[in-house]
């Protein structure tokens, strides 16, 4: 069967910086991958590279969603076919709503997919519903995308963007870091609830704390732009007592 | 166009004063005072170095005249309304309960609607940037009659031929007045100037929305459009000003708002200059009582090689008093923009706030804006802050909203509604909206 996310020796590249080195990623439907590294080792080069971030250049290998090759397509095209990136610094936009942005962000995908649109009042039923499921401030969703929203609802905004959204296949870059336990549970919650046969995620993160709520199949540790290491929990496990410093040889190499 | 001697042009313009007019002599010395201090500002002059109206001075101008524009009725519920044609009154003016408003001739004021002077002479509401020189906002070491002494003013002053007054009774809550100027005709195929006044006086504790609008088309670019408005809150009344500018035809439109505050008054500005013209319009705030407040807001939505500056004056005169200052700008092609912010704080102002905000928006390599915070102050324990930026649309945000699946198009589209929004989402006036989202959409489709 055809895996959602297949990733060969991807080279991308930053401002003439050669940033992923050869990386190769597969990740089957239905499962949840993690992503470790240090600083600097390519995660969310990896992270923009899958949504089709300007700037961030495919010199070489393949990037295939559902078997096709989708190098060449625009962010918005990646969205519609069902990919999702949760940002690890969600952008402020004061002066556009939130609900108003979402709403046109679900009639694109279900355009996409020949579904009808959506109306007013199905949509706020939509919204209304996840708000409640997620715990999501109410008030915030009448308010501009993510305007004076502390770190943690700017968190809870992406979780509640992408079970609107209901993505094929989700990249969470570091949607973890700067958020309290409760917090954490519930983008955790978000995901889990969003877990199915049909779908995918990578989820990139720092720490091994997220990954004892959102427990993924496969754990790959990133480093200078290629997979070095990959395995189960365990993995995590052991670079969180042990740190970085071991998994430094590419495996096989 | 024919360059001629500056004594022609003060002949011209004093021939123009409208006979008979109450105080017509004190009108004719604004006239000549403005020829005496220098006649139409250049780029010579501090407060005009950015664009100077000095080619005015060279045009034969005649005063439009009605001619035979036919006037829309503007949508929306509306509580009161005037509507001057060409700077005189089209229609009988509509007036609310407790709400007085008036259209008039120059040569039929209603001479109540006015102040007198100590001395019993009849200050038509027009020499209040000289008169302040006078009063108590006077203070040692600061010369506020400098910052009122706004030369196209003094013109306004001599020549207008017809305004509007609004007056709402203490204690009572006016609804929408809308105060419009359409253009009016060229006369005799000379270019056409228009000076417009409008007066408008809240008695204590009172509320009003005022809605101004400046409409019509200039026959030729050589058009110019000079209106002034004088407003003042008395204590603890509250107005919601909106200005709106439309005029086309590429003249040139310079125009004021002075409002004067009373102890707690509150003022909101609005001012929207979407004409496609060269415009200039000066926003004046004084705090003349204690804890009183004005937030000061515009946007400039420009084009091709349209021109407009926003010149903020905000002179805090009295204790506790906050200014609040939001000025933006969406230009494409070569448009260009000036926001000029002045704050003083008098001697004495002590717990003065004041805050100035400056954003444009530049959608082309072409487009320019110009920025300049100006801050005086005077007096100790006093928050002043200022902040200004001037950029092309946010990559990160356009990333953003088209990795939700929104079009490049569409996402730049939202994005500049949502820079403008800030400005447009407190007005309340529908045809505003729709004006505003109407100069957004051109200038959209330009910076693709």
């Amino acid at each position: 069967m055809t895996p959602l996310l297949e990733i060969s020796d991807l080279r991308v590249e930053v401002e003439g910086r050669e940033i992923l080195r050869g990386l190769d990623l597969v990740i089957p439907a239905g499962e949840t991958h993690a992503i470790m590294g240090p600083n600097g080792s390519g995660k969310s080069t990896l992270a923009y590279a899958i949504a089709g971030r300007e700037g961030y250049e495919i010199t070489g290998g393949s990037l295939r969603f559902r078997g096709e090759d989708i190098a060449d397509w625009e962010p918005e095209q990646r969205a519609r076919a069902g990919i999702f990136l949760a940002f690890q610094y969600p952008v402020e936009i004061p002066g556009v709503n939130n609900t108003y942005f979402l709403k046109a962000a679900v009639n694109e995908t279900r355009k996409h997919r020949g579904e009808p649109e959506l109306d007013a009042m199905d949509f706020l039923a939509l919204m209304r519903r996840w708000v409640k499921e997620l715990d999501f401030d109410p008030e915030l969703i009448r308010r501009p995308v993510n305007a004076g929203f502390s770190g943690g609802e700017k968190k809870r905004n992406e979780i509640l963007q992408m079970s609107v959204l209901e993505p094929t296949f989700a990249v969470l870059d570091e949607t973890d870091s700067g958020l309290d336990i409760d917090a954490l549970r519930i983008v955790a919650d978000g995901v889990n609830r969003m877990r199915s046969p049909e779908r995918g995620f990578l989820v990139i993160t720092h720490y091994q704390r997220l990954l004892n709520h959102l427990v993924p199949d496969r754990v790959h540790v990133l480093r200078r732009g290629r997979i070095v290491e990959s395995g189960g929990g365990e993995v995590a496990l052991r670079l969180e007592a042990e740190g970085y410093g071991r998994a430094t040889a590419p495996v096989g190499a | 166009m024919t360059a001629c001697a500056p004594a022609d042009a003060r002949a011209r313009m004093l021939a123009l004063v409208p006979a008979g007019a109450s105080a017509s002599e004190e009108r004719r010395r604004f006239v000549t005072g403005f020829f005496r201090r220098g006649g139409f500002p250049t780029r010579k002059d501090e407060d005009w170095r950015f664009s100077g109206f000095g080619a005015l001075g060279r045009i034969r101008f005649q005063l439009v005249d009605a001619g035979s524009g036919v006037v829309e009725p503007w949508p929306g519920e509306t509580a009161g309304e005037a509507v001057l044609v060409g700077g005189v009154p089209a229609e009988p003016a509509l007036s609310p309960p407790g709400v007085r408003v008036e259209s008039f001739r120059a040569d039929a004021a209603p001479e109540d609607l006015f102040d007198r002077d100590p001395d019993g002479t009849l200050r038509p509401a027009l020499p209040v940037f000289l008169a302040d020189a006078r009063d108590r906002l006077h203070r040692p070491g600061l010369d506020l009659a400098a910052c009122f002494r706004h030369p196209l003013e003094m013109l306004n002053a001599g020549l207008f031929t017809g305004g509007a007054a609004v007056r709402v009774a203490a204690g009572v809550d006016s609804g929408p007045v809308l105060l419009r100027s359409v253009r009016g005709e060229d006369a005799g195929g000379a270019p056409g100037m228009l000076h417009p006044r409008f007066l408008v006086t809240l008695e204590p504790r009172s509320r009003a929305t005022v809605i101004e609008i400046h409409e019509g088309r200039h026959a030729s670019r050589q058009g110019w459009t000079n209106p002034s408005t004088v407003v003042r809150i008395g204590s603890g009344a509250r107005l919601d000003y909106l200005r709106l500018s439309t005029e086309t035809g590429g003249g040139s439109h310079t125009g004021r708002t002075t409002f004067h505050l009373d102890r707690d008054a509150r003022v909101k500005s609005t001012v929207l200059s979407l004409g496609r013209m060269r415009h200039r319009h000066d926003a004046t705030a004084v705090f003349r009582g204690e804890g009183s407040s004005a937030s000061l807001n515009g946007l400039f939505v420009g084009a091709g090689r349209e021109r407009a500056e926003h010149h903020t004056l905000v002179v805090h005169a009295a204790r506790h008093a906050t200014s609040r200052q939001l000025y933006k700008a969406v230009l494409a092609d070569e448009a260009r923009t000036v926001f000029d912010g002045q704050v003083v704080v008098a001697p004495g102002a002590a717990g003065s706030d004041a805050s100035q905000s400056n954003r444009n928006l530049l959608l082309s390599d072409g487009a320019r804006a110009h920025t300049q915070p100006r801050l005086e102050i005077h007096a100790d324990d006093v928050k002043c802050a200022h902040g200004a930026a001037i950029g092309r649309l946010d990559e990160d945000a356009l990333f953003y909203l088209r990795s939700r699946g929104l079009g490049a198009l569409d996402s730049r589209d939202l994005l500049v509604e949502g820079f403008a929004g800030e400005i447009v989402e407190g007005v309340a006036d529908e045809r505003a909206r729709t004006l505003t989202a109407a100069s957004l959409a051109r200038v959209r489709g330009r910076g693709r």
